[in-house]
C-alpha cells in the first residue's frame, strides 16, 4: 500500500512501483487527485448527494464562470476584492505578438496590459448562484437546492490539501422563509457532527465571523449576538465544512420573495470535499484504504439509525446532539498570536463553507 | 466445554479501538431502543391469496430471460409463492449457520466489546429465524431442506475469525437487497412486507456491525504481511458469493411450480447473462465495499 | 442404451465436471480422496450434488447418506451411479 501524500509524486499509476500515488499537490495550489483518493472523494460526494436527495433538494449544474456584474450585486468587489481570479483573453491586437514570442520561447506569463477587460470571474463560492438564478422568483415552499462547484480563490499561500487554487464545494441550500431555513441548518449540524462521530473523526465547532457583512455596522453587532455561521473544525485549524445563515440578504439583492411577499431567507451547509480528504487521509496515517473503510462503516452505521427511524417514526427522530461534548473550546490563550493560523473555511468567501 | 475456548479467540487488542466500543454503543442503544416481541408484533393473516405476487417478478430468478417468457403468469406467480419460500428458507439455515458461529464466539478471549452486541445480535437473529420459519410453515406447511453441505476442515483460527464475519455480512447484504425490495412494493401482501421491513431494520445494524468486524478483522490479517493469504482469502470471498447467490436458483422452487425439468432449468439460468447482471447487482452493495476496502483483490492471471 | 452404458456416461460428465473446476488435475483417480485434496469443498458442494441429481435423474441424494458417500469416484460410483 502506498501511503505517500503532500509534495511532488507521480499521482497515475507509478510504472517503477506499480504503486498509484495518493495526489499530487504543487506550490502554486494546483492539486491532482490520483485514483484511489478520487474514487474516496467521490464516494463521500455520493453520500452528501443522498442526504440531499432526502431533503429533497434539486440537483443543479450551473455555468463554471459568474459575470462580475452578477456578483458585483452581491457586494462581492466591495467585501472581497483580493478572492476573485478574474479570467481574460488575449486582447485581439495581441494575438500576432504572443504568438511570435511562443514560437521564440517558453510561455509563462502574458501581462496584463495585452488581455481583454475581464467581465467574469471563477466562483468563489457554490452557492452564489443558486440565488442569482433564483432571481425575482417568488416561492410558494421553501426551494432545496444542492450544487457542487470548483471553486477558485487567490490565497496567500497554498498548502497540500488544506489550501488550494481551486477546489470542490458541495452545498445543500436552502431558500424560503426563515423558520425553514433555520431547520435545514439545524438539521445539517446534527447530521454532520453524527457522521463525524461516525467516522471517528474529532471535529470542533466553532463560530466564524462572516465578513460578507462588513461594510454595515449594523450587521456585524446582530452577527456578533446571533452568529450567523459555524464551521466544522478538523485538527484545530482547517474548517471542513459550515453551516451558513445569510438571513435574508440574498433574498432582498436577488428579488427573491417567499409566498407571503416577505423577502426570502436563505442558509446553506457546504463541504470542502479536498479538505474531507485531508482529515480522512491524515486521521488514517494516508492509508486510503483504511479512509474508505471508515467511511463506508461510518455509512452503514447512518443506514442502521434511519433504518430504525424509518420503521418508528417518533421514536428516534434525530441523534442526540453530539455536538454537547463538542462545544467551541474557549479561545485559546495564545494572546499575542492574533494571527494564529486558521485557515478559513470557503465561506469566508460570504456564502459557502 | 474444554478445548474449544483458544479456537476463536482473538489477539488482544484487535478489537480494543475506542471508535469501535463507541460504535457498539450505539448500535446497542438502536437495538434497545427498537426492541419488540416477535410472537406479538406480526398480525398473521388466515392466508395469503395464492394468485397475488409473493415476490415481485422482478426479483423471480427467472426474471429476463426466455425461460420467463415461456411461463404464464399463472406459473409465475405459483413461482414467485415457491422462490419466496425458498427465500425464508435460505434465510433460517443461513441465520441458523450463522448464529453457531456467533455463538461460539460469545464471551471469547478478545471478543469483549463486540460480545456486548452480540447478546443483541443472537436474540434478533432468532426472532428473524422464528418468523420466516413461522411464514413457512403458515402459508406453505414446509420449508426447504438445507441444501449447503459444510465438510469439516481444520481452519485457520485467525482467517476463520475474518470468513465467520464476511460471509456473515456478505449474507446479510444478499438477502437485504431482497428485504428493501420486498418491503416495499404495493403488490405483496401486507404480512409479505412487513416481515421484510422488520428483518431489513434489524439487519441494517448487523450490516453495520459486521462491517466494522470485517474491516477490524482484515487489518489484523493485513498485519502479517503474507500477500499470498490475502489473496486466498478474497478468491474464498468471491467463491462465497457465487455460492450463496446460486441458493436462489432453487430445483424445489421450480419442481412445486410445476416446471417439468428443475435442474435444466437452473442450469441455463445460471449460464445466462441476463441472470450474472442481475446477481452482480444484487452483489454491488458488497462487491464495491470490499473492493473499496482491498478486502477483495484484483483476480491474479496465473503466469 | 444399457444400464451400464448409461452409468458410464453418467460418470463421464461427472468427472468432467470434476475436471473442469480443477484445471490442475489431468485425471480423477477411483480412490483420490476428493474431500481431503479439496477437489470439491463446502463452496461446491451443493453444485456437485446437482450434477449428480442430474446425471442419475434422482432428487435429493443427500437424504440418508453422508458426506462419505461422495468422498472417491468409486464411492460415487457404488452410491449413486450403480444400477
Amino acid at each position: 500500500m502506498c501511503s505517500e501524500h503532500g509534495s511532488e509524486h507521480n499521482c497515475g499509476h507509478d510504472a517503477a512501483t506499480g504503486a498509484d500515488t495518493l495526489f499530487r499537490a504543487a506550490e502554486d495550489g494546483l492539486v491532482t487527485l490520483g485514483p484511489d483518493v478520487t474514487e474516496l472523494m467521490i464516494a463521500l460526494d455520493d453520500h452528501i448527494r443522498g442526504w440531499a436527495r432526502g431533503v429533497p433538494a434539486r440537483p443543479m449544474i450551473y455555468p463554471p464562470l459568474m459575470r462580475a456584474a452578477d456578483l458585483d450585486t452581491l457586494d462581492f468587489f466591495h467585501n472581497f476584492p483580493h478572492l476573485g481570479v478574474m479570467t481574460a483573453g488575449i486582447d485581439e491586437v495581441h494575438h500576432a505578438t504572443v504568438a511570435e514570442e511562443a514560437k521564440a520561447g517558453p510561455v509563462t506569463r502574458i501581462a496584463g496590459d495585452r488581455l481583454t477587460d475581464a467581465t467574469h470571474v471563477l466562483p468563489t463560492a457554490a452557492c452564489y448562484n443558486v440565488y442569482l438564478d433564483l432571481r425575482g422568483a417568488r416561492l410558494d415552499a421553501p426551494r432545496f437546492v444542492t450544487t457542487v462547484a470548483r471553486c477558485f480563490r487567490r490565497e496567500a499561500y497554498y498548502d497540500g490539501l488544506r489550501r488550494l487554487t481551486g477546489f470542490t464545494m458541495r452545498e445543500i441550500v436552502c431558500v424560503g422563509p426563515q423558520d425553514a431555513v433555520k431547520a435545514h441548518l439545524k438539521t445539517f449540524r446534527a447530521r454532520v457532527l453524527a457522521f463525524a462521530d461516525r467516522l471517528d473523526l474529532p471535529l470542533k465547532i466553532e463560530a466564524a465571523t462572516d465578513p460578507f457583512f462588513s461594510n454595515d455596522a449594523a450587521r456585524t453587532a446582530m452577527q456578533k449576538l446571533f452568529p450567523v455561521k459555524e464551521e466544522f473544525v478538523y485538527g484545530d485549524t482547517l474548517a471542513i465544512a459550515s453551516v451558513n445563515f445569510h438571513r435574508n440578504f440574498f433574498g432582498e439583492r436577488c428579488d427573491i420573495h417567499n409566498q407571503d411577499g416577505s423577502h426570502a431567507f436563505s442558509g446553506c451547509v457546504a463541504f470542502g470535499l479536498e479538505r474531507w480528504m485531508h482529515a480522512l487521509l491524515d486521521m488514517h496515517d494516508g492509508n486510503v484504504r483504511r479512509a474508505r473503510a471508515a467511511l463506508e462503516v461510518a455509512i452503514a452505521d447512518e443506514a442502521a439509525e434511519l433504518a430504525a427511524s424509518g420503521l418508528l417514526p417518533g421514536d428516534l427522530v434525530a441523534p442526540p446532539p453530539a455536538d454537547e461534548a463538542q462545544r467551541p473550546k474557549p479561545p485559546r490563550a495564545t494572546g499575542g498570536d492574533a494571527n494564529a493560523r486558521r485557515e478559513r473555511g470557503p465561506a469566508d468567501a460570504g456564502a459557502g463553507a | 466445554m474444554l478445548n474449544t475456548s483458544t479456537s476463536s479467540a482473538l489477539p488482544p487488542g484487535v478489537l480494543a479501538q475506542p471508535a469501535f466500543a463507541r460504535a457498539i454503543d450505539r448500535l446497542s442503544k438502536l437495538s434497545v431502543d427498537g426492541y419488540y416481541n416477535p410472537y406479538r408484533s406480526f398480525a398473521w393473516p388466515d392466508a395469503i391469496d395464492p394468485a397475488s405476487w409473493w415476490m415481485p417478478p422482478e426479483l423471480l430468478s427467472v426474471w429476463g430471460t426466455d425461460a420467463a417468457d415461456t411461463l404464464d403468469e399463472a406459473t409465475l406467480r405459483t413461482l414467485a409463492k415457491w422462490e419466496s419460500i425458498n427465500f425464508y428458507s435460505l434465510n433460517v439455515h443461513g441465520i441458523r449457520e450463522l448464529l453457531q458461529a456467533v455463538i461460539a464466539r460469545l464471551h471469547e478471549p478478545g471478543y469483549e466489546v463486540a460480545s456486548r452486541f452480540f447478546h443483541h445480535f443472537v436474540g434478533e437473529e432468532n426472532d428473524h429465524m422464528w418468523f420466516f420459519a413461522e411464514f413457512c410453515l403458515r402459508y406453505a406447511g414446509k420449508l426447504y431442506p438445507d441444501r449447503q453441505v459444510r465438510i469439516e476442515t481444520a481452519p485457520d483460527p485467525l482467517i476463520e475469525n475474518f470468513l465467520v464475519f464476511a460471509r456473515i455480512t456478505i449474507f446479510e447484504e444478499i438477502v437485504d437487497f431482497y428485504n428493501t425490495a420486498m418491503a416495499a412494493d404495493e403488490r405483496l401482501d401486507p404480512a409479505i412486507r412487513k416481515i421484510n421491513q422488520v428483518h431489513h431494520v434489524d439487519e441494517s445494524r448487523h450490516i453495520a456491525f459486521g462491517r466494522k468486524l470485517m474491516v477490524l478483522l482484515h487489518e489484523d490479517l493485513c498485519r502479517r504481511g503474507d500477500e499470498a493469504l490475502l489473496d486466498r482469502v478474497s478468491e474464498y470471498l468471491r467463491r462465497y458469493m457465487t455460492a450463496s447467490i446460486r441458493g436462489f436458483y432453487s430445483p424445489d422452487a421450480y419442481r412445486d411450480a410445476g416446471i417439468a425439468d428443475p435442474l435444466a432449468l437452473r442450469r441455463g439460468l445460471l449460464s445466462h447473462p441476463a441472470r450474472a447482471a442481475f446477481d452482480a447487482r444484487v452483489l454491488r452493495r458488497t462487491t464495491d465495499f470490499m473492493t473499496a476496502t482491498g478486502i477483495l483483490r484484483p483476480v491474479r492471471e496465473a503466469a | 442404451m444399457t444400464d451400464q452404458t448409461s452409468a458410464t456416461n453418467a460418470e463421464t460428465r461427472v468427472v468432467s465436471w470434476l475436471l473442469a473446476r480443477n484445471p490442475e488435475l489431468d485425471t480423477i483417480p477411483d480412490d483420490l480422496d476428493l474431500i481431503e485434496n479439496r477437489v470439491i469443498d463446502s463452496l461446491d458442494f451443493m453444485e456437485f450434488v446437482f450434477v449428480l441429481e442430474e446425471v442419475t435423474g434422482r432428487a435429493n441424494l443427500l437424504d440418508g447418506v453422508s458426506v462419505d458417500a461422495f468422498r472417491t469416484r468409486a464411492a460415487i460410483r457404488r452410491t449413486f451411479l450403480a444400477g
